[in-house]
């Protein structure tokens, strides 16, 4: 048990300290905070039981396989109304967004990052993974694009409108880096 | 009741399966109920074996069991036992089996019951607890979901979703009345007190509810918006202006999507396209004096704003009327006995003003574009076309000899004559000389696409192209001549189809800087909703207001545009003419870019050519040398500069 904790807490280090990218949840670490949850029914304290139900959330959203992404949007949308506090609310959107942006549904995570930003404006995690889902819908978009020129011969488009995109894509994201830098 | 029960079930193919297993499944009923006899009250209403969790990925990890449903006085709870399992076959400690176990949960603390279909592998169910902790996704190997649902609808108010249709939303409702309607199929009949817990569920449907009901056009408004509010937190400009530029582009894809499939909708259903309500060569051509006089005795739409009205009086002063096309007798009289033309400024402007009777077309086109020196006479313009044809044999020899099996190694040269071959079908069919099948005239236009796509190899076939070479081959009615005068076009028009797309941005910019110049508030407007892109003129540009006129009028309209009098730029200034016209709807319904798109695509078929003309004339003149400084050098239609600087060429390709 230790051992499974002491992975997911290196989980979150990592995510803390490392680049962009969202981390991945094993299921032994899942089945770690399904062992905490059931631990903590027997008589802990309210408090004790909602920290332990948002850990599992926590690793749900994080986690490989659909049908454990799926339980854990589940739970976040019906916990968020159990709890109308700034700072839990702020959480439970990042890992809505989290889990709709694993389960491909980007809109909905942009609308999701979107309100948990309104709540924290600066709060790192959530712009992080707000550059991350637009660079997602960025490529759709511009799958999109090329698919039309393809199959729609009546279009009046040319075939460089896709240039452009990648073009202004790749000048965003120099800029980007050139920020950064 | 009985009955009622199997006949619910009786389309479900999870129950004939279940049938198969009936005696099976009775025998493990009567053992259930024998059990549970000693207990007071207590029913079994359901049971499903084979029902699984999986917690691991592993199959050989997943932990089999059987669910129950029993009902208890008035509540129903839901039970699941892992099977026991021989410890030699264990890999899972009991401990670890065990804390999975489902133990009687009462209906009255469930929230929610969530059905997954997904395209590979089992059917599964989610429980959500009102606590907001869900039991593991329950696997139901044997089948039975539809049948799982229905029974707990028998005894608890299951309400389906609105939103979404695989999720059930539990109440336990102790109220009678509430207990009647549901049995009624009618819950919703008097409104749910909902308490505050239920809230946020509501407002998810009402979010989900709003997607659901956005369509396209939504999308793009609410992207729209959502770029006019200040941001609340630091935001990458360069990363949001890509991300709104593709979402402008992708306005522009799905409108032209709808578009198309509602004008093929209409050809199938009844055979008869929009488009041949605007395609009267027939009668034009005949009449061509009588069209013109109609088209002058219009009247132009009474002016809306003070603007206008002083607009109006500036084209009094300078817009001059338009003629009638020049004709064969005085077409003479601008060429000299070897057939030079001898004042070519005052050809253009002639044509500029009226321009041309249709059968002088064949002869003038080709001046007009450059094919022909003006200054070329009868025998050298008979003696280029002699060489120009040879020329061109050659060249289109260039794909002609390619064999199949080459073919079958020469990817490009399969994309591209598989892009034009879609396209010409495409292109101008209602007109009779582009109509029915195994048109012959429809097979040069191929052709001539093909060989320009290897004249000018690197350019390629580009759509739009078709559009541009349809009048032309119309009008000069040879193969040869119709491919240089298109490749004179192109000369001058290539860089709209450019990859990097520098001439459309140079002329979008260009028209940007002539509606601050002429129309200020126009400008501002546009600038307040987000529209100085001028993605909405794309089409108007890129193919020269091809599908915005019926065929004649295209005609005439380009061949004035090709005088380049006053300005090489004149289409700009048609487009800023076009957009005064109408700037008055413009602002008083206050159009954002999608319904401005929309406007502007409808307005194909309804633009006054004689009216516009004089305008942009008008619009021309008064710009004058500050119109001509705003449109940067080398846009086309001008020749591209000499030096590279302007648009150094970049990477695209290896981007692509």
């Amino acid at each position: 048990m230790d051992a499974k904790f002491g992975s997911l807490f290196e989980t979150i280090g990592n995510f803390f300290t490392g680049g962009e990218q969202i981390p991945w949840c094993d299921r032994d670490v899942i089945a770690g905070c399904e062992r905490e949850v059931a631990e903590a029914a027997n008589g802990d304290s309210e408090e004790r039981k909602n920290e332990s139900i948002m850990r599992l959330s926590w690793a749900l959203v994080h986690s490989r396989q659909k049908e454990d992404i799926q339980r854990g949007i589940a739970m976040l949308e019906t916990s968020l109304g159990n709890d109308k506090s700034p700072l839990h609310q702020r959480e439970k959107l990042y890992l809505l967004a989290v889990g709709y942006y694993r389960s491909n549904d980007y809109g909905r995570s942009r609308q999701l990052v979107e309100q948990c930003l309104e709540i924290a404006p600066d709060w790192r995690q959530a712009l992080s993974l707000k550059k991350i889902v637009e660079d997602r819908i960025a490529k759709a978009l511009t799958k999109e694009l090329q698919m039309f020129v393809v199959s729609m011969p009546d279009g009046v488009i040319g075939i460089g409108i896709t240039a452009t995109a990648v073009g202004l894509i790749v000048g965003g994201i120099a800029t980007a880096l050139a920020r950064r830098s | 009741m009985l009955e009622s029960e199997l006949h619910d079930l009786s389309d479900d193919a999870d129950y004939a399966a279940s049938q198969q297993q009936g005696s099976a499944s009775v025998m493990l009923r009567s053992d259930s109920a024998k059990q549970s006899s000693p207990r007071e009250g207590a029913e079994i209403v359901f049971l499903k074996d084979n029902v699984a969790i999986h917690p691991t990925q592993f199959a050989s990890e997943r932990i089999s069991g059987r669910l129950k449903l029993i009902k208890q006085s008035s509540s129903l709870s839901m039970t699941w036992i892992p099977y026991k399992v021989h410890s030699s076959e264990a890999r899972l400690s009991d401990k670890d089996r065990n804390l999975y176990i489902i133990r009687a949960v009462p209906f009255t603390d469930i929230r929610s019951i969530r059905r997954h279909n997904p395209a590979f592998g089992w059917q599964y169910v989610i429980v959500v607890l009102s606590s907001g902790l869900a039991h593991p996704p329950l696997y139901f190997y044997s089948g039975g979901v539809k049948e799982f649902l229905a029974t707990i609808k028998q005894h608890v108010l299951l309400v389906r979703s609105e939103e979404d249709a695989n999720v059930f939303l539990v109440n336990d409702f102790q109220n009678t009345l509430q207990r009647t309607l549901s049995s009624l199929e009618m819950p919703r009949a008097v409104p749910l007190t909902c308490g505050p817990s239920n809230t946020s569920v509501d407002e998810s449907i009402l979010i989900e509810n709003q997607e659901r009901a956005d369509n396209g056009a939504n999308d793009g408004r609410f992207s729209v918006n959502q770029f006019h509010g200040k941001p609340r937190h630091k935001v990458d400009p360069a990363r949001d202006l890509s991300i709104q530029v593709l979402e402008k582009f992708s306005l522009v894809t799905r409108f032209a999507r709808e578009t198309t499939s509602q004008l093929f909708g209409e050809n199938q259903s009844n055979g008869f396209s929009p488009i041949d309500r605007r395609t009267h060569i027939q009668t034009n051509l005949d009449h061509p004096k009588k069209s013109s006089n109609v088209e002058e005795n219009t009247s132009d739409e009474s002016p809306v704003a003070l603007d206008s009205q002083e607009f109006d009086n500036l084209s009094l002063v300078w817009g001059k009327p338009r003629q009638p096309p020049l004709g064969s007798e005085e077409w003479i009289t601008f060429m000299d006995s070897e057939g030079r033309v001898t004042d070519s400024e005052a050809l253009r402007k002639r044509v500029f003003y009226g321009g041309l009777d249709h059968k002088l077309r064949n002869e003038v086109w080709g001046l007009l574009l450059g094919y022909y020196p003006y200054e070329s006479t009868y025998a050298e313009r008979e003696f280029l076309k002699s060489v120009k044809k040879s020329e061109y044999v050659n060249i289109k020899n260039q794909w002609q000899s390619i064999s199949s099996a080459q073919a079958k190694r020469f990817t490009k040269f399969r994309e591209r004559k598989g892009l034009i071959e879609k396209d010409v079908v495409r292109t101008d069919r209602s007109l009779a000389f582009y109509e029915g099948d195994d048109n012959p005239n429809v097979n040069v236009l191929r052709d001539i696409l093909l060989t320009y796509s290897f004249y000018n190899f690197d350019l390629g076939y580009c759509q739009g192209m078709s559009d541009l070479l349809s009048p032309i081959l119309f009008v000069m009615d040879d193969e040869s001549e119709a491919f240089w005068c298109f490749v004179a076009l192109m000369e001058r028009l290539g860089p709209n189809f450019n990859r990097d797309q520098n001439g459309m941005h140079s002329q979008l910019f260009a028209l940007s800087k002539l509606v601050e110049l002429l129309d200020s508030p126009l400008h501002n407007y546009f600038k307040q909703r987000d529209c100085l892109n001028y993605f909405f003129c794309f089409r108007w540009i890129l193919i020269q207001f091809k599908r915005e006129f019926e065929y004649e009028k295209t005609m005439r309209l380009w061949e004035v545009l090709w005088t380049h009098y006053p300005s090489e730029h004149l289409h700009l200034y048609v487009c800023v003419a076009i957009l005064k016209r109408y700037r008055g709807k413009i602002i008083g319904e206050e159009m954002d870019f999608d319904t401005l798109l929309k406007f502007i695509n409808e307005l194909s078929g309804h633009i006054n050519l004689d009216a516009t003309l004089r305008d942009a004339e008008a619009l021309c003149i008064c710009a004058g040398e500050n119109g001509a400084a705003r449109i940067p050098p080398g846009t086309p239609p001008s020749l591209p500069v000499e030096d590279g600087s302007f648009y150094a060429q970049q990477e695209q390709d290896e981007i692509l």
